[in-house]
């Protein structure tokens, strides 16, 4: 009985399948680690407990005022425009997965118009810019409750809610995924 | 050819993406997320130092920032599932290139 003979074709293919898997160096999925990125956030959150913290130690005086801080969220603004724009020129996917899927599950969840309207509309962009870019909204929210208390200032709770939670929560979050990076 | 050793190789690659994936989950998101919980919480109890209209913005902000720990989970299994493939990759690579009489690279 003669051997059996293996198809040509699937010699080939099996030939050029193990070239085309082991001549791939490595797989990337996520932009690599930039040290820039992790100082810039790691000082960042830096600045933002030790700002919070001073405008609770001077609530209702005018160093706790919203007109005399304006200047630390102009300066933060602009540090995370600048994280965003390298975190963008790193960008390997250009988008998150969880982004599509969040605003599907967000369509059957019954929350206020206003809430929904904002959280609905997530950033695009590779997972990191998607979360640099919420950083920046929650900045720009906690300017506008600084300037609605007037000249109140920030309260004590305002400690809890702008770095246990909301901001702080999210740069924690980011700065995790960096050291993760780092860590790789 | 004994296949084992690279089976076993790309099984450890799964295992560490489960654990890492979980590790995660238990690091970052659930403390984040439970922290997130009591601030919602503590703009609803009465005597609120906020206005309506500053309670609304920090509803927002904390209701955003619990997506973003989900984005920054996504980030996190991105990751991890990165690793494992070239984890997977290059136990394939060390077991061909050792079977096979030349190196394929």
């Amino acid at each position: 009985m003669a051997p059996r003979r293996i198809p040509a074709r699937f010699t080939a293919f099996f030939l050029s399948f193990t070239l085309l898997l082991t001549a791939c160096a490595s797989v990337r999925l996520v932009p690599a680690y930039d040290e820039q990125i992790d100082n810039g956030l790691t000082q960042l959150y830096a600045d933002t407990s030790g700002f919070v913290d001073r405008m609770v130690q001077s609530a209702g005086k005018p160093e706790g005022t919203f007109e005399q801080n304006k200047d630390f969220y102009t300066d933060s603004l602009g540090k995370l425009d600048a994280l965003i724009a390298r975190a963008e020129a790193n960008r390997v996917l250009g988008s998150c997965p969880s982004t599509k899927l969040m605003g599907a599950a967000l369509d059957q969840v019954s929350l206020p118009q206003e809430v929904r309207g904002q959280i609905g509309t997530l950033p695009q962009g590779d997972c990191e810019v998607v979360l640099f870019r919420m950083i920046r909204d929650d900045f720009q929210d906690m300017r506008e409750i600084h300037r609605l208390r007037g000249d109140k200032g920030l309260p004590l709770e305002a400690r809890d809610q702008f770095l246990s939670g909301s901001i702080g929560a999210l740069m924690r979050a980011a700065i995790a995924v960096e050291v993760a990076k780092r860590a790789k | 050819m004994d296949t084992d050793e690279l089976f076993g190789k790309m099984v450890d690659a799964g295992k560490g993406l489960a654990g890492g994936i979980w590790s995660d989950m238990e690091t970052v998101a659930l403390p984040e997320l439970r922290k997130i919980a009591l601030q919602i919480g503590e703009l609803a109890k009465p005597g609120s130092p906020w206005s309506p209209e500053e309670a609304k913005l920090l509803l927002k902000m904390q209701t955003r920032s619990a997506v973003g720990i989900i984005v920054a989970m996504t980030a996190l299994t991105m990751l991890a599932v990165q690793n494992a493939i070239n984890a997977i990759l290059d136990a394939v690579r060390n077991f061909v290139n050792g079977k096979l009489p030349f190196p394929l690279l």
